[in-house]
């Protein structure tokens, strides 16, 4: 569905809103809306489909008043209504907001509170403060264990699409705390791993994390929430952690994530901010290539600012946060980004930042680690989903795949660096690969992979390379030494840039 | 003829034999065309089997290349392979023998963890391919890599043996994927 359509018929439910308890009345038989979709016109369809989907959220934010033999029928039939418009169009912010507070007030049982949970699908975003009001459900002790648990995994799954991350870091405490809940931690680990920053970091907090480890031995999610907390304050964590180790979390456990990537392209469709950024950007690009919308990669947009377009006024803690920072919307040229470099405002979904190359300066000169993070974090999330041959009879997939590579690789170059997760992602693919598919963007993967010793690379990198090197045609055989001899110059790079490194980092000491 | 061995029968002119063992029928038929399609100097013969022994009572040209190939999909398969293994001679693993592991792509419907095939092949030190034989364009690539091989095995290239090329691929223990 166009961007537009679903924005006129937002409109539309808002208006027929006031009169919602009415239309309850009159149509105490909805389902013939449903018998009688056949004939009618699409349109029509469409609508019945809103009603009844808008009764149906009625129903839940009320909660059970039917008597006990007709509940179960009707309930099951607003759960499907809201199931399919879920799935079809996913749901609108104040929406979702509606359904969370019904699946986490624990009104309804358990079944009905894992199936709402499960149809939370956004249609755009998620709106910081449903996920305050969510959590704060927590505390009134009504939800059983697994509705948390399952909320928790939601809130990784969508964490890219939710608005304002600055009120979700705010409950930073409350979350850590929940690590000592055993069926949680994993999931809240995960969690506080896309949601820590510098400022999060206390010694405090290190050491209950220590405590934690030491309680429960070397757990993989405990290790990814450390390796976070040293790469901010290496002075206070003296444990030795796997360096090598760099996937944490197993991407198979999300349940939404064929939905995600609906939503993903549902978001492609074009919307006047992204054109106009996409021309500012493109005038800095020196080279002034067609831009083709990419529907992987999400365009850049911030937090704030459709918040504060959309409403005139601002309530306090909004005025309170609000530290003069700068949405990248307004962003259009090198000189704005000069200006503005201390308080530029990251994108909510950090993939953005491999296609506008201001967004890239800004890495390159700001070596923020929460920055670079979240886009491994992304990046090696992306490139599992989307890689083609783990996805058979999706074939038709591989020009998108092959699009995502390039503007990675464009970025790579842009940096002059390899990024973590292409080397994860290349060492866990490269034995599945056939030499053909996608070759001169692995082969240029290859020649970014980080500088490294030779016997911790072999194992990984070069014996399937050779398998790959001896039984394949002479062709393959040259760009795969043009593409090592390449990966050498890198390294020659690095290192030469690390000797004149060396003596600054070493004299404050 | 329980046991089969490389060198028990002499080579015929300009031909390489492959032998493919697998369940998997409809698999190996696809690759044995895509094998058949691909232009090659000598005279190439395609054997397909479901385990081995083979019957005795046929009459075949030697055996340059056996492939086994493993469904990661479904657990029998991998038992089936490892059954047939026991009915082929030690000399063949010089270099004569090659898994052909598909369906890695899939995680959530492998039945067969990834690193049991790995230590399988390592045990026979023969070497072991990932393909997935369900998409065509894989197919093809690899039916060529598997031609490629098969040159080699059946002595057609000059200037490289079996026993060399299995030296190039072979590699000493590797680390599994959980320690990345």
């Amino acid at each position: 569905m166009s961007a537009r359509k679903r924005v006129n018929s937002q409109a539309q439910r808002r208006t027929s809103r006031g009169s919602l308890s009415d239309q309850i009345k009159e149509k105490p038989s909805y389902s013939e809306s449903f018998l009688k979709r056949g004939q009618n016109s699409p349109e029509e369809d469409y609508e019945h489909a809103e009603d009844t989907f808008q009764i149906a959220l009625r129903y839940f934010e009320k909660g059970p008043i039917q008597t006990l033999q007709s509940k179960g029928k009707i309930m099951e039939k607003h759960l499907k209504t809201v199931e399919i418009v879920a799935w079809k169009n996913g749901l609108a912010p104040e929406e979702i907001d509606i359904l969370l507070n019904v699946a986490l007030s624990g009104k309804f049982g358990n079944a009905i509170n894992t199936r709402i949970l499960k149809s939370l699908i956004p249609a755009t975003l998620i709106s910081g403060d449903s996920v305050v009001k969510a959590v704060s459900w927590f505390c009134v002790g009504k939800c059983s264990g697994s509705t948390k648990v399952l909320f928790v995994r939601w809130l990784v799954a969508m964490f890219d699409f939710i608005n304002e991350k600055d009120k979700v870091n705010s409950l930073y405490g409350f979350f850590f705390a929940s690590l000592q809940d055993d069926v949680l931690c994993p999931y809240i680990c995960h969690l506080l791993y896309l949601l820590t920053k510098k400022e999060n970091v206390k010694p405090f907090r290190v050491r209950k994390l220590l405590d934690l480890q030491a309680k429960m031995g070397m757990q993989c999610h405990l290790q990814a929430l450390l390796s976070l907390y040293k790469f901010f304050v290496p002075t206070l964590i003296s444990v030795s952690l796997p360096v090598r180790k760099k996937i944490y979390f197993k991407s198979s456990e999300n349940l939404w994530r064929t939905a995600l990537i609906a939503v993903r392209q549902r978001n492609m469709g074009p919307s006047p901010i992204s054109l106009k950024l996409m021309l500012g950007s493109a005038k800095v690009r020196p080279v002034k290539r067609k831009w083709t919308s990419n529907s992987i990669i999400p365009v850049p947009n911030s937090s704030s600012y459709g918040r504060e377009y959309g409403k005139k006024q601002m309530s306090l803690s909004d005025c309170l946060s609000n530290n003069g920072s700068f949405p990248l919307e307004q962003l259009h040229s090198f000189h704005q980004l000069l200006e503005n470099i201390h308080c530029l405002e990251l994108p909510c979904q950090m993939g953005s930042v491999l296609n506008s190359s201001l967004l890239l300066h800004y890495i390159n000169c700001v070596r923020d680690e929460s920055v670079l993070l979240r886009l491994y974090h992304w990046l090696s999330q992306t490139l599992q989903e989307e890689c083609i041959w783990y996805k058979v009879n999706n074939y038709e997939y591989g020009k998108e795949f092959t699009n995502l590579l390039d503007s990675i690789i464009r970025a790579q170059c842009f940096l002059q660096e390899g990024f973590y997760s292409c080397e994860a992602f290349l060492y866990k693919s490269l034995p599945l690969w056939d030499g053909l598919c996608c070759r001169s963007q692995f082969l240029q993967l290859v020649s970014w992979i980080p500088f490294s010793n030779f016997s911790e690379l072999k194992p990984l990198l070069f014996d399937h390379l050779a398998h790959l090197f001896f039984t394949s045609t002479i062709f393959f055989k040259c760009s795969l030494l043009q593409s090592l001899k390449e990966l050498l110059q890198n390294w020659l790079l690095w290192l030469s840039m690390d000797i004149h490194m060396k003596p600054v980092l070493k004299s404050p000491l | 003829m329980s046991v089969l061995r490389p060198l028990d029968k002499l080579p015929k002119l300009n031909t390489a034999t492959i032998l493919l063992v697998s369940t998997e029928d409809a698999l190996l038929q696809q690759l044995a065309d895509s094998m058949l399609r691909e232009d090659c100097a000598s005279q190439l013969n395609v054997h397909l089997a479901k385990s081995l022994p083979l019957p005795s009572n046929v009459t075949r040209p030697r055996i340059d290349l056996i492939v086994f190939v493993v469904n990661l999909h479904s657990k029998y398969s991998l038992q089936n392979v490892e059954e047939s293994l026991r009915h082929v001679d030690a000399s063949f693993f010089l270099g004569k023998v090659c898994f052909l592991a598909t369906g890695a792509g899939q995680e959530s419907r492998c039945s067969i963890h990834h690193n049991t095939v790995v230590t399988l092949a390592h045990t026979y030190r023969s070497p072991l391919l990932f393909c997935d034989l369900k998409m065509e364009d894989f197919r093809v690539t690899m039916a060529q890599r598997l031609v490629r091989m098969l040159q080699i095995c059946a002595g057609h290239t000059p200037g490289i043996s079996a026993l060399s090329l299995l030296s190039l691929l072979q590699s000493p223990e590797s680390p599994s994927l959980e320690d990345l």
